[in-house]
């Protein structure tokens, strides 16, 4: 059943036997893995079936660390949440991610590649895709153009794509007909209202945007609003424990995580630029009847990583003329003005293109001449770094609640990771005789500043996952450390970021809490 | 990446860069005196010698312990050591020093000119134009 939180009486109290808080990948997977069991399961969502400005604005909040988008941008707050614009981009973390590394501080999940597996093989259907495999060798018939790099130095890593899967439209009709789950839309949560000790959560307090009020009573909940609200909420719900629930060891929003994106060379080709299109995204698999799509990527070895202390790290491989900001916001310019309508933002445009014109000719110049390069930006893995955090604002939203402040840095580790792998690519594009490569030179400063840094708007890390309470905020099956039936699902739980675009981990996980709750070992 | 006052332009590193080592072989005969054999037959596997040169002023800058003819020539032509080349065949030099250029890149053994990757043995073999 699909209901309009706007249209029950004020004051309502809704009863069941678990509560989902959002109704985005995670929350939505783990609504879909219980349809059909014996409990009942309420699925609250602050927006409706589509977007609204006002809605949408609860998400606004600060930033004051590193350069990050507008956080009302960086997310979508309806039903389906940001799998709402998402670029259906999917790969399983490393075996190695999951590990404890002596080199990198605060590594190590409770769990490992093996334990998430089966989860992993469940979520590519949830998600959409081929076969859960993406061992190069296994494809290598049907994806040429895989490089062969040195071993021990670099590897191929797959992607798969999705098509995208939007799960709120995709999986809207299956939740709506489901007699054991109620969703509850435009119902905001507002507070965690746990016990007088705080070992159990009683209740959800809730509010629309107009007013109307209710309650929701359950005897498990979980919270799946994404990597920086699911910290907003625990933080915000501070009735009983002043610094908020779950954070008995201050680590609730520490740990912010992303996947910090920058140009880093280019390269000039020695070889025809479509021979090694499986590098360029969306390539089909030939010769097999899987519906899988594919981009390879060169990633730093395992050796590597543990040889020279290294985080984990892949090099988007492209091509084309030009990446300077003057040429690529001429050509949006051009495309625009050619398609009889204004570019989306011409004042951007306007200071652009004349603070780049050096890059404009030389891009022109290229296209001219029809000479492509090959261009290499990051997809490396950040260090955990408690400093990296969201903490609550003094300013407060339509509804009361203190809006979000996000502190993201930048480590030197994920610089040097995107250094090295990048040098790499270029000394083996070398060797190979694919092509010569220029590193950037702000990639050549020994510091921790990124030019023309952009992000992947993967918020992790925030609600961390181990064993130890004093490590992390839930621990190996997602519940949070000293309260006993509530349970986080979402990126938030990440550990460690890898490399790899967390949807997928962010699926399995999902699909795993499921089948925990689904057992008699939970309230 | 726009080419800057203190950086070899980038058309004159791509020139030499494209050229190193797959320059046509032509005529082979060195005159006598090693430093300035070596320099020459190093200057007979590059077409661009100003870009090679270029190249090679910046590699000694970054490794001037290298700045003797005799020590680059000992590591670019190892058969016959600093000595003269005269009966070298220049084929199998430019096999041998095209092996070595892919075995410095397998073996991460690479220097930055400017933020392009080259081979020691490229850097090098720029290097010895600049020299005797």
């Amino acid at each position: 059943m699909l209901e309009d939180f706007r249209q029950r009486e004020d004051g309502s109290i809704v009863e069941t036997d678990l509560c989902i808080i959002g109704a985005g990948a995670a929350g939505i997977t783990l609504a879909r893995e219980l349809a059909g069991s014996h409990r009942d399961v309420v699925l609250v969502e602050s927006g409706g079936l589509d977007a609204d400005t006002a809605t949408q604005a609860l998400y606004a909040g600060k930033v004051v660390g590193a350069a990050y988008p507008p956080l009302d941008v960086a997310r979508l707050r309806f039903f389906g949440g940001t799998t709402n614009h998402w670029d259906g981009h999917c790969a399983p973390f490393d075996a190695i991610d999951f590990e404890k590394r002596p080199w990198v501080p605060y590594s190590g999940w409770p769990n490992t590649l093996a334990d998430l597996q089966p989860f992993y093989v469940r979520a590519q259907d949830v998600c959409e895709l081929g076969p859960c495999e993406y061992r190069p060798e296994k494809w290598r018939d049907a994806l040429p153009g895989l490089i062969g790099f040195e071993p021990g130095r670099l590897v191929n890593r797959l992607w798969q794509f999705s098509t995208p899967t939007r799960f709120g439209q995709h999986y809207r009709d299956a939740l709506g007909g489901a007699p054991n789950v109620h969703v509850l839309l435009n119902a905001n949560v507002v507070e965690i209202v746990a016990n007088d000790d705080a070992t159990t959560v009683r209740a959800l307090r809730l509010s629309s945007i107009e007013g109307r009020t209710g309650t929701i009573r359950a005897g498990v909940f979980v919270l799946a609003c994404g990597g920086i609200e699911n910290p907003r909420l625990l933080l915000a719900s501070n009735r009983v424990m002043q610094n908020g629930l779950g954070n008995g060891h201050d680590l609730v929003g520490r740990f912010f995580l992303e996947h910090p994106h920058a140009l880093l060379a280019f390269a000039l080709p020695q070889v025809p630029l479509e021979r090694h299109a499986v590098y360029y995204g969306n390539f089909p698999a030939a010769n097999t009847d899987s519906r899988a799509t594919f981009q390879a990527k060169p990633g730093l070895s395992e050796q590597v990583q543990r040889q020279e202390g290294l985080l984990n790290c892949c090099i988007d491989v492209g091509w084309g003329y030009q990446r300077s900001p003057g040429y690529l916001k001429f050509r949006e310019v051009v495309k625009a003005l050619a398609r009889g309508r204004a570019p989306d933002d011409m004042g951007r445009a306007v200071l652009t293109i004349p603070g780049d014109l050096g890059g404009l000719a030389e891009g022109l110049y290229r296209r001219i001449r029809d000479q492509n390069l090959f261009w290499f930006a990051s997809s490396p893995e950040q260090a955990p770094n408690p400093d990296s955090r969201v903490t609550l604002d003094m300013e407060r939203d339509a509804l009361g609640m203190p809006r979000v402040k996000l502190d993201w840095r930048l480590s030197a580790p994920d610089k040097a990771t995107a250094r090295r792998t990048c040098r790499l690519v270029g000394e083996e594009f070398a060797r190979l005789g694919l092509g010569r490569m220029r590193l950037d030179d702000w990639l050549l400063a020994d510091d921790t500043t990124w030019e023309g840094l952009s992000v992947r708007y993967h918020h992790m890390g925030t609600t961390r996952m181990s064993d130890d309470p004093q490590q992390g905020v839930v621990d190996r099956h997602c519940r949070v450390h000293g309260i006993d039936n509530l349970y986080v699902a979402g990126s938030s739980v990440f550990t460690t970021s890898g490399y790899a675009n967390p949807t997928l981990t962010i699926v399995a996980l999902a699909v795993r809490l499921a089948d925990h709750l689904k057992g008699g070992d939970v309230h | 990446m726009s080419e800057n006052g203190h950086s070899i332009p980038r058309r004159v590193l791509l020139a030499a860069l494209a050229s190193v080592l797959a320059s046509p072989v032509l005529a082979w005969a060195i005159p006598s005196g090693a430093a300035r054999s070596n320099r020459i037959r190093a200057e007979r596997l590059l077409s661009d010698l100003g870009g090679a040169k270029a190249i090679g002023a910046r590699y000694l800058a970054l490794a001037p312990q290298e700045s003797a003819p005799g020590f680059l020539a000992a590591c670019l032509f190892p058969a016959d050591g600093a000595g003269t080349c005269g009966e070298a065949d220049p084929d199998r030099l430019r096999r041998a020093l095209d092996d070595r250029r892919r075995r410095d890149f397998a073996a991460g053994d690479t220097v930055l000119i400017d933020g392009w990757i080259l081979a020691r043995t490229e850097a090098r073999l720029c290097a010895l134009t600049t020299l005797g």
